[in-house]
């Protein structure tokens, strides 16, 4: 069916169909048929946008509460739990530790295992039988939030300045913009020649610092930050997916006077994001960066 | 799989079912304490985990079922508690205005504010990347309810971040 135009009519687009879209969770002609939508209506690109944003947002805003350490009796209790089935899998089931919580929840708050539990656990003081590691975040599903790396973090920077540029009345504190650096050649180039923990004052006064390298699956991100810039402390990733290194997303923190503010939750939550969601896995050796190809 | 490696998989887990369990008590020590009676009766309850299905899904639906059992309970023997604690969410009359001291600390105003149905449906999916269709499972209702509640969080999200600061409140309605 197409209007007088000789386009097919515009899609009656509803908030679910949209998010569903941003979420990744549409078949692909669906998809597709959302895209093509998408790319002729600034309206639905600002909703689609709202959509990708809040995504990002719940999860940087969350992101401290999951980085905490789990308290060391909690992780005693439940390995003591586990402990207990498997014994009682076992078939062994009546012995002491057993027997200790049958039925009563509190009890098992300190059980006698709990005691033998090093409080900070590690590969070589647990011994095998529970064997169990605390491991920070385990590899999850890829969000389509930065299914297509260059384009959505651009898009995620303008839905985000605007959410900012709203709330520049505001008193608030402090504000974070991500804002696309990819122009900023002077950042990539020196970042290349350095590794992890290194620092370089660049030739207009900011201070650059590589903070750490992540693998990922067509290459490596590297999280660094940048001071002094005007527009305040800069975190940001910078990955190199075989073309050399390009920044794909860069938060700015600055408190309302202007003053920076280094290592904002903000910007550590929204490149955590980033990172989680372009499936990085644990962070290389200085030896390691050192053996990356250089571009 | 084993109950040892279950077990191990599921202290991993204990950094986001802790995080999930905190959206839903916003008490930190009834946090854990969710956590842990949930982790005890999950294994408990292990044979009924099917391996081949998601662990993480299968867990936070203990957690919450738990949560419910002991909401019920609590609002049956104290109706005035939650808002002695200062835990009145959306839709109610009062109307205090926050600081809201920072971007992310306006978000997690934002999604405290959300009412509960809504708030744990973002968890889930937002947070968590659970499938809309795992997260249907973990909550009980159907697909088309979970996309409307969390279109719906999200849209209030979006739409508190927008307000300036001095009409984001707690209790009201942006």
């Amino acid at each position: 069916m197409t209007d007088e135009t000789g386009r097919e009519p515009a899609m009656e687009l509803s908030d679910e169909m949209l998010m569903a879209y941003v979420d990744g969770e549409l078949a692909a002609e669906e998809a597709a048929a959302v895209e093509r939508a998408i790319a002729g209506d600034a309206g639905l690109k600002r909703r689609a946008a709202d959509f990708r944003d809040t995504r990002m947002l719940a999860r940087g805003a969350l992101a401290e509460a999951r980085a905490e350490p789990v308290p060391a009796a909690l992780v005693a209790a439940v390995r003591a739990a586990a402990e207990r089935a498997r014994q009682a899998s076992a078939g062994t089931a009546g012995t002491p530790v057993a027997a200790v919580t049958a039925g009563d929840r509190r009890a098992t708050a300190a059980p006698p295992a709990a005691a033998t539990v090093d409080p900070a656990p590690s590969d070589t003081a647990e011994p095998a039988a529970t064997g169990a590691r605390v491991i920070a975040f385990p590899q999850r599903r890829r969000a389509a939030l930065f299914a297509l790396p260059i384009a959505a973090s651009l898009m995620v920077a303008a839905g985000l300045t605007g959410f900012l540029i709203g709330d520049a009345r505001a008193p608030v504190t402090d504000v974070a913009t991500v804002a696309p650096l990819g122009g900023d050649t002077a950042v990539t180039a020196a970042l290349t020649g350095l590794v992890s923990g290194d620092e370089r004052t660049l030739a207009d006064g900011r201070r650059l610092a590589a903070v750490a390298t992540f693998p990922v699956d067509d290459g490596v991100c590297r999280v660094f930050t940048v001071r002094g810039a005007e527009s305040g402390a800069v975190e940001g990733v910078a990955c190199d997916r075989g073309s050399g290194l390009a920044v794909e997303v860069a938060v700015t923190a600055t408190s309302d006077d202007g003053a920076y503010t280094p290592a904002s939750d903000v910007a550590t939550g929204v490149v955590d994001a980033f990172l989680d969601a372009a499936g990085a896995g644990a962070s290389l050796t200085v030896e390691e960066e050192r053996a990356l190809p250089r571009r | 799989m084993a109950t040892v490696e279950i077990g191990d998989e599921i202290v991993a887990m204990l950094p986001r079912l802790r995080s999930f369990a905190l959206s839903l008590t916003r008490r930190r020590d009834e946090a854990d304490d969710l956590v842990q009676a949930a982790c005890e009766r999950a294994f408990g309850a292990i044979d009924t985990w099917q391996p081949g299905t998601r662990l993480d899904a299968w867990m936070f639906r203990i957690l919450r079922n738990l949560w419910i059992d002991r909401h019920r309970r609590r609002r049956d023997e104290t109706s005035l508690d939650d808002d002695e604690a200062g835990l009145s969410i959306a839709g109610e009359d009062g109307r205090h205005t926050v600081e809201v001291r920072s971007t992310m600390a306006a978000v997690r105003v934002a999604i405290d504010r959300l009412p509960e149905d809504q708030r744990e449906v973002l968890m889930l999916v937002c947070v968590e990347d659970l499938s809309y269709r795992d997260a249907a499972e973990v909550l009980d209702v159907p697909i088309g309810t979970v996309m409307s509640r969390l279109s719906r969080a999200r849209r209030a999200l979006a739409a508190a971040l927008d307000a300036p600061a001095a009409d984001r409140t707690v209790g009201g309605r942006p």
